[in-house]
């Protein structure tokens, strides 16, 4: 078993790909055997998951040499404390997956069935790959996986919309792709390696040139782009509003995460702490930008009236939450930025579990009634109370009310920006917070308290298929909030790890 | 004003970038860190540890295979984009027997391309096969083989090809890029190595280089038939959209 779990991290992206390229040719003949194929695919790469996290924390990270070459020559995958996200994210495409059975279908014609769940695999083996790899250009080409993956799923339904949005989401994503191409180039050009540890290394030995500054420059450019900070933002409320909903849960939930998993890789494992390459003028940036993301997303958030809208702009507001977390650093003393990259690390997890819920009962409010405002449904809440239920557990979740997930992440993150000192931003984060309160007892009110219009009367509860994941999902808020040690247990160690503190570190 | 500061956004990624590139390293010199730090090994061993002849392709499959498998599943990403999109093509939505163009195209045209595809396909097949030894390999010989069924489209008719090369097996052939990949590196994990191993310690001695050349052909003749197949998929599903 520890000999065999040793694969695991290569296994389960090649898993999620190999089960993506042959989505096509099993189901050939029948279009719908594909939900199944790509269901037991994806419970295939959550159990290899399950292996590579069991023997991380058994035996420790572990790191793989593709075709036995040793890491500066070949390339190698790297499995550690900050790819325990792979497990989130291949047990949200599962619930996504059995979630998608019963709504794509209402959404795409059968045929494209096949092309559906084959992008959607595509797109977990891309998340998954780009965070377990230890090398910069394998880091670029599952980079490249996810994207395509994502702007084509966008456009899935065929509408000349979505068809837009998805274009607009193409132009600005392939800018950024190449920003962090760009980057990797200048970084190969200084150090010779494409290898993170390595360059890391040989970053440390040389003095830093305006080459390294830039390529800094180009991969915080790219990478935020894909997290949707706030002036590069302005492609994610159309592209997760009008996708399926199931792939918004997908998009919001995890895809920007990766964004910001590129941006913790690039500066806390290549440009690392203590090295030659000071960036907490870099970090201070991103901060403020963070700031003003929250207050941004949460502004809009605020006036839009549609319920998928209010969820995109909401997801905009929480990725300025986990960059505030993840920014709070200093050279000199790294301990102090512990509670804010825990708070952020932990917003990572809570929030793709929290929007996916959120995504994931709009689609199926959307499914059953055919309205997306939130002025149409009015009452809603009564006709489908679990549904709704779940929706209102996971809005406050994210307005951070204690017993829930989004407590602990917020608190963590406003602790770290006090004991930084930064006063402002602690403030910036509690205003936010009340906008996110007021626009989710909004959608509350509106769904309960409100007397139902003729159309919403006669509605029933979503079919089963996907009241499972939307309630696995909710419960998962809860669990996350109540039992928040298994969590902080999980993100302790990657967070010490980070700033370059002993994984057993302690505040 | 938004234009403007788009222009200016635009101005300041061109400083950037163009002062990164005067400061950077100079192109040819030998204290450049790109030509000092892992490539002396490749140019130095490749031949032997790469199991290939060109150096190139020593690299891309051996060194970087995983990377390699990553572009390949690129290219099967773009093709279920575009299907996903446009769609198969269809010929229930044909009123016509789908012709390309409406230009009546004379014999010779149609005699020459018929005559020349063989010969495009041999040397699209020599390509793929004298990789490991010469310059080429699978992603140059599948475009040749791409461009080969886009030209006998061009001039038969979509009708024509796509009865010869139906879709039944047109689906298996754009998968087989990354499936080449997937069975050799599952050779080398059920042999108790890394993934994408190709020298293996379960074969017998004198028998490793033959088996390690067969395997680097049948990744090359999967990247270059996915890759042709790939190709022609995504132009028999553009033909489509001009017609309705």
């Amino acid at each position: 078993m520890v000999e065999f779990s040793r694969h695991c991290p290569v296994l389960m992206t090649v898993t999620f790909l190999i089960g993506a390229v042959l989505t096509p040719i099993v189901s050939r003949s029948r279009k719908k055997f594909s939900f199944w194929w790509a269901f037991f695919v994806s419970l295939l790469g959550l159990f290899f998951c399950f292996c590579a996290v069991w023997r991380l924390y058994t035996v420790g990270p572990i790191s793989y040499w593709l075709g036995g070459w040793e890491p500066p020559y070949g390339i190698e995958v790297y499995f550690d404390y900050i790819s325990t996200i792979t497990l989130l994210m291949t047990a949200l495409g599962v619930l996504i997956i059995v979630y998608s059975n019963k709504y794509i279908r209402h959404d795409i014609s059968e045929e494209k069935l096949p092309t559906y769940y084959s992008l959607v695999l595509l797109l977990l083996g891309g998340m998954v790959g780009f965070s377990v790899t230890g090398d910069m250009f394998n880091l670029y080409v599952f980079l490249e996986i996810l994207s395509l993956s994502g702007y084509a799923l966008v456009a899935i339904t065929g509408e000349k919309l979505t068809a837009m949005a998805s274009f607009k989401y193409l132009v600005i994503g392939a800018v950024s792709s190449l920003c962090v191409l760009f980057g990797i180039a200048f970084l190969y050009n200084v150090t010779g390696s494409l290898n993170m540890a390595d360059i890391a290394f040989r970053l440390q030995q040389t003095q830093p040139t305006t080459t390294t500054y830039v390529a800094l420059a180009l991969f915080i450019i790219g990478f935020s782009v894909k997290a949707a900070m706030f002036p590069l933002h302005i492609w994610l409320p159309d592209a997760h509003a009008l996708a399926p909903s199931s792939v918004s849960a997908l998009l919001s939930g995890l895809v920007i995460k990766v964004g910001i998993v590129g941006i913790l890789r690039v500066l806390y494992c290549v440009y690392k702490l203590g090295g030659s390459v000071d960036f907490t003028v870099v970090t201070n940036f991103m901060g403020w930008l963070a700031a003003i993301t929250i207050l941004v997303g949460a502004f809009f958030a605020f006036f839009q009236d549609d319920i998928k809208m209010i969820f995109a702009y909401s997801s905009i507001s929480n990725i300025g939450y986990i960059i505030m977390g993840i920014s709070l650093v200093s050279f000199s003393q790294p301990e102090r930025g512990y509670l804010g990259m825990v708070g952020g690390l932990i917003h990572i997890f809570n929030h793709a579990i929290i929007k996916s819920t959120l995504f994931l009962c709009a689609g199926a409010i959307i499914y059953k009634t055919g309205f997306r405002k939130l002025s149409d449904l009015r009452g809603v809440g009564k006709k489908m109370p679990i549904t709704c239920g779940a929706l209102t557990i996971a809005a406050l979740s994210i307005a951070g009310i204690p017993p829930t997930a989004g407590f602990i992440c917020k608190w963590y993150i406003v602790l770290g920006a006090i004991e930084f000192g930064r006063l402002i931003w602690a403030g910036v984060l509690l205003v936010g917070a009340l906008f996110v309160f007021g626009y989710y007892i909004k959608i509350v009110n509106a769904i309960f308290f409100r007397e139902p219009v003729e159309p919403i009367t006669q509605v029933d509860e979503a079919p089963l298929s996907m009241l499972i994941p939307i309630v696995i999902l909710a419960t998962g808020c809860l669990i996350m909030g109540v039992f928040a040690y298994i969590p902080l247990n999980v993100i302790k160690p990657a967070a010490a790890t980070m700033l370059g503190l002993p994984p057993t570190y302690l505040p | 004003m938004k234009k403007g500061l788009a222009i200016f956004a635009l101005l300041l990624l061109w400083v950037l970038l163009i002062s990164t590139v005067v400061v950077l390293p100079p192109m040819g010199s030998p204290e450049n860190p790109t030509y000092t730090h892992i490539v002396p090994r490749y140019l130095e061993k490749g031949v032997e540890e790469g199991g290939a002849h060109n150096i190139i392709t020593g690299i891309i499959l051996n060194y970087r295979g995983y990377d390699t498998m990553g572009e390949v599943t690129v290219i099967f990403t773009a093709l279920m984009a575009v299907l996903a999109v446009l769609g198969r093509e269809n010929f229930l939505l044909h009123t016509s027997k789908a012709e390309m163009s409406t230009v009546e195209k004379s014999i010779i045209v149609k005699s020459v391309a018929r005559f020349l595809t063989p010969f495009i396909v041999l040397f699209a097949l020599y390509i793929i096969f004298h990789g490991a030894e010469s310059p080429g390999g699978g992603f140059q010989g599948g475009a040749i083989l791409g461009a080969s069924i886009i030209i006998i489209t061009l001039t038969l008719g979509l009708a024509f090809v796509t009865k010869k090369l139906s879709l039944k097996y047109r689906v298996l052939f754009e998968s087989a890029g990354p499936l080449g990949f997937f069975i050799i590196g599952m050779v080398g994990i059920l042999c108790g190595q890394n993934f994408l191993t190709y020298l293996l310690p379960c074969v017998a001695l004198a028998y490793q280089d033959l088996v390690r050349h067969l395997l680097l052909i049948i990744v090359e003749i999967g990247i270059g038939v996915g890759g042709g197949a790939i190709i022609a998929s995504i132009f028999f599903a553009m033909e489509k959209v001009e017609k309705e």
